[in-house]
C-alpha cells in the first residue's frame, strides 16, 4: 500500500510541474504582455540591435551560433533557405571580408508582435528595417521585410528557432 | 528519512519525465513518416482555400488553429477569420491555385513542427491558360492539437527570378 502511494504520488508530480509551468495566457493579458516583452529582447540580441550592438561583426556572429536553437533555420527575403551551420558559415565570410559594424546598421526591429504560444514555441512577427551606411558616410535603408519569427524555450530559457523574412512593398 | 527519498523521487519524476518528452526525434524513417503526414495535411489545406471550404471535416475553420495568421508576399500579415475571408472572395478555376513540392520537415519541438516547401502559384494567362504566376519558398508550421495534427500559419516567401 506504501508503495501504491508513492507510485501516485510520481505520477501525479509528473504531470502537475509541466503543467505549472505552462503558465495560461490570451492575447493582451498580463503573462501575454510580460512574454512578448521577453521575446522582444530575445529577438534584439537574436539581430544584436540597439543596446546589444556589437563593433565587431564576428562577435555577433559567434553570439548567434549559440544563441540560436540547434534546428534554426531561415528563409531569406530571396527565397534562398539555410540551416544553422550555414548561416554561421555565410555570416561568418561576410564578418571576415567586412570585420567593422557601426552602429545602428544591419537589422532594426520594430512593431514586434507576439502572435501564438503553443507550449514552448512562441511565434511573432515584425517589420524588420535593414541599414548600412551608404557613400556619404550616411545611415541609409537597404531593404524592409515582414519577419515570421519563431522561438522556443528551452531549458527555461527563450531561444530564436527560425525565421522567414518576406520583403514588404512600399505602400502605393 | 524515508519520505525524504520518497520528495526526491517525486521532484525529479517532475524533471525528468518532460524532459524526455521533448527530446529531439530520432532523423530519417521516423521524420519520413511524419513528413508524409503533414504533406497530406498541407495538401487538404491548400484544397480548402481552393474550394472554399470554412467549416466542417478538413475545412479551413476545422484545420486551422484559431491563432492561426499567415504572413503574404509583400509583407501583409493576416489572422484565420481574414484569410478564410480572402479566400472565400476569390474565384479560383479549375487548376489554378497553390502547388506545394519539396516539403520537407526543419524542425521539430514536441508537438510542434516546422517544415518548408516550394509552392507555385498558377493562375490564367491572358489567353486562358494555366501558367505559373508566382513561386514561394513557405516556412509552414504545424500544431499537435488533442492527437491531430492542425494548421498554426505560414509565412511566404517570394522567390526571387535567376
Amino acid at each position: 500500500m506504501r508503495y501504491f502511494s508513492v507510485v501516485v504520488l510520481l505520477v501525479v508530480s509528473s504531470v502537475s510541474i509541466p503543467l505549472m509551468a505552462q503558465e495560461k495566457m490570451t492575447m493582451g493579458d498580463k503573462n501575454w504582455v510580460a512574454l512578448e516583452k521577453v521575446l522582444d529582447d530575445v529577438n534584439n540580441q537574436w539581430l544584436c540591435a540597439g543596446s546589444y550592438h556589437k563593433d565587431k561583426a564576428q562577435d555577433c556572429v559567434n553570439f548567434r551560433a549559440q544563441y540560436w536553437a540547434d534546428q534554426f533555420f531561415e528563409i531569406y527575403p530571396s527565397g534562398q533557405i539555410q540551416t544553422k551551420a550555414e548561416m554561421v558559415a555565410s555570416q561568418s565570410a561576410n564578418a571576415a571580408a567586412h570585420p567593422d559594424s557601426a552602429a545602428g546598421t544591419g537589422p532594426n526591429p520594430q512593431e514586434f508582435k507576439l502572435m501564438a504560444v503553443y507550449g514552448n514555441v512562441a511565434l511573432a512577427t515584425d517589420h524588420t528595417i535593414f541599414k548600412a551606411i551608404d557613400p556619404n558616410g550616411k545611415l541609409a535603408v537597404t531593404g524592409e521585410a515582414r519577419v515570421l519569427r519563431i522561438f522556443v524555450r528551452e531549458n527555461g530559457k527563450w531561444r530564436p528557432a527560425s525565421a522567414a523574412l518576406v520583403g514588404m512593398e512600399k505602400p502605393k | 528519512m524515508k519520505y525524504v527519498w520518497v520528495l526526491i523521487l517525486c521532484f525529479l519524476g517532475g524533471f525528468i519525465l518532460p524532459a524526455q518528452a521533448q527530446e529531439k526525434p530520432a532523423k530519417s524513417t521516423g521524420n519520413a513518416a511524419l513528413e508524409k503526414e503533414l504533406y497530406e495535411v498541407e495538401l487538404k489545406w491548400m484544397k480548402a482555400e481552393h474550394d472554399k471550404k470554412l467549416s466542417g471535416p478538413d475545412s479551413m475553420g476545422e484545420m486551422w488553429m484559431d491563432e492561426f495568421f499567415d504572413v503574404l508576399p509583400g509583407g501583409r500579415v493576416v489572422n484565420k477569420q481574414e484569410m478564410m475571408d480572402m479566400m472565400n472572395k476569390a474565384d479560383p478555376k479549375p487548376g489554378t491555385g497553390a502547388f506545394p513540392v519539396d516539403f520537407k520537415i526543419r524542425a521539430i519541438y514536441g508537438d510542434i513542427v516546422l517544415a518548408t516547401d516550394h509552392t507555385t502559384i498558377k493562375g490564367l494567362d491572358s489567353s486562358g491558360k494555366i501558367v505559373p504566376v508566382r513561386e514561394m519558398n513557405v516556412l509552414r508550421m504545424f500544431v499537435k492539437d488533442k492527437g491531430k495534427w492542425r494548421v498554426a500559419g505560414a509565412g511566404l516567401v517570394p522567390v526571387a527570378a535567376p
